[in-house]
């Protein structure tokens, strides 16, 4: 009988700490939402690097939330510790609360809970901006130096809608944060808002990276309605080659120049710059392709995988979320508008020898914005090549948006 | 400061110190774009003048010798192909030289051409 007796304690036990009984509706309605993202980024490739970590991140913590509890102590009287163990314990630390000694006990926090110190402590975003930095070519910019105004432009996006998002309630850092989602750059995104709201990191890296994989169906009509087909026929010139010493003195000129300038930008110009002097020297062929495949790899399933356990039902069913959703739409419209229509005025002063498509690439998103004005471009002229031009307003985005980045974090911090 | 001042500030402060900067990063790029193929065209200029000269000069520089019989050969006997290959031979070999090819000889054969270019294999890094 007694056998039988603690049977049936033990599986009322296990149903007690199972999830039937711990979790929420919340939780069960999150669940849903993030195998509806595992869909799309498997079925629909919607960015399935990150977005599939993401969203498997975030069906762990609503399965299973202690996964993300943090540490903590528990307190137990010196006296009741001896009863109940015989012995007094060397392990814990003892303090002293009104008289009565007390072991300190502590309880270890859930495995994506350390991870996720990666990104709280912003670790991981600079690292993925060092294997960014060993991928990209900035032989378009350094060719083309003008583009840098472009994906200035594009920036434009990231503080209207700073402003939307004050207008709408959100707090002066929840605005920050939301705004810089119209960079269209993941780790930045990520990088700026686990220092001003980390409590949205899930809202806002599922908005940012959903808007980056929609980037060719959000850009595209944007960019028709603010153009005229002639303007979107221009053929543009033949970059002119870039020496090696050239593309070696760039990463070196920038992060000076910017360090000085906005020393917030610093870690991520600062990392993105290395990864691209591992690739340009030539002479640590190794660092740079670990930088690039490995070490981003490994980062990512990290970032990915940590950034999806913030968003729990509690955090991510809220009417805030929808207000995310709506302004990142609205940043990543007024970053392409601000592109095109710099481009535009940029094709006036040059008589005609800038095509405005290339604006919209701007935006960061590379190399995916740079592709969607050559598609652009190509269906009013078939026989125009804007890849390569794009290439140059791309990656200045990046550069751009992690200086928008700084700004804001050396205001709002 | 309320919101709205909040608001322009940021966006005023924004655009202004990223425009500002990328333009700083344009005015640098084109300065040093500029010095950089200036030197190297400098530098291009200076090699051809040098090889011009060179040519200009004296027409035999460097005598090459390859492998051919003992007895002197004159070039006669050697269709212009060979003459071509042996000088492109002799350029992957010494490619920061400039030369002329005056005569081919046949050296003696101490060494096969198989161990002769491995020797040179095992000997290029050094």
């Amino acid at each position: 009988m007694e056998v039988l007796q603690r049977f049936f304690d033990s599986i009322l036990n296990i149903i007690k700490v199972s999830g039937f009984a711990s979790l929420g509706w919340q939780n069960y309605v999150m669940i849903a939402i993030s195998i509806f993202l595992i869909y799309l980024a498997i079925k629909k490739e919607y960015e399935p690097l990150v977005l599939l970590p993401i969203a498997f991140g975030m069906l762990l913590v609503n399965l299973y939330p202690s996964l993300m509890a943090a540490p903590s102590y528990e307190l137990q009287t010196v006296t009741d510790y001896i009863a109940q163990h015989g012995a007094a314990s060397s392990a814990y630390p003892i303090i002293e609360q009104a008289g009565v000694q007390y072991y300190q006990i502590p309880s270890y926090g859930g495995l994506l809970y350390y991870l996720y110190q990666g990104v709280k402590l912003g670790i991981y975003p600079p690292l993925i901006f060092l294997g960014i930095g060993a991928m990209t070519d900035f032989g378009p910019l350094i060719a083309n130096p003008k583009s840098f105004l472009l994906g200035a432009a594009a920036q434009l996006g990231i503080f209207i809608t700073f402003i939307g998002a004050i207008l709408i309630g959100f707090t002066t850092k929840e605005a920050g944060a939301i705004g810089i989602i119209g960079g269209a750059d993941g780790p930045t995104a990520i990088f700026v808002t686990s220092k001003l709201a980390p409590h949205l990191l899930g809202p806002i890296a599922v908005a940012a990276y959903s808007y980056m994989a929609l980037v060719p169906i959000i850009q595209p009509p944007i960019m028709k309605a603010l153009t005229t087909k002639k303007e979107r026929e221009i053929v543009m010139e033949q970059l002119r080659p870039v020496s090696k010493l050239e593309k070696i003195m760039f990463p070196v000129v920038v992060i000076i120049l910017v360090a000085l300038f906005v020393p917030d930008a610093t870690p991520l110009v600062g990392m993105l710059m290395l990864g691209n002097i591992f690739k340009e020297s030539g002479v640590v062929d190794r660092i740079s392709k670990t930088a690039q495949n490995e070490l981003m790899n490994i980062v990512t399933i990290f970032l990915g995988t940590t950034v999806g356990a913030t968003a729990t039902g509690a955090v991510f069913l809220t009417p805030k979320t929808l207000g995310i959703i709506a302004l990142g739409l609205f940043a990543f419209a007024c970053g392409t508008a601000g592109g095109i229509l710099f481009g535009k005025l940029m094709c006036k002063f040059t008589k005609g020898k800038v095509n405005p498509l290339i604006g919209s690439a701007g935006v960061s998103a590379v190399p995916m914005a740079a592709r969607v004005a050559q598609k652009v471009g190509q269906e009013a002229n078939p026989t125009n090549f804007l890849l390569m031009h794009a290439m140059g307003p791309n990656v200045a985005g990046v550069i751009g948006s992690a200086v928008a980045a700084g700004v804001l974090l050396s205001i709002l911090q | 400061m309320d919101k709205f001042q909040l608001s322009v500030t940021v966006l005023l402060t924004g655009l202004v110190v990223v425009f500002v900067l990328l333009l700083v990063l344009i005015i640098a790029i084109k300065i040093y774009s500029t010095i950089v193929s200036k030197a190297q065209s400098k530098r291009e200029n200076k090699k051809k003048a040098a090889i011009d000269a060179l040519n200009k000069s004296k027409e035999p520089d460097l005598t090459v010798i390859e492998n051919t019989s003992d007895a002197e050969a004159d070039e006669g006997g050697i269709s212009d192909e060979i003459i071509a290959v042996i000088a492109a031979a002799v350029s992957s070999m010494y490619p920061q030289s400039s030369y002329t090819v005056k005569t081919v000889k046949r050296a003696k054969n101490t060494r096969s051409a198989w161990s002769t270019a491995g020797l040179l294999e095992s000997t290029r890094p050094f």
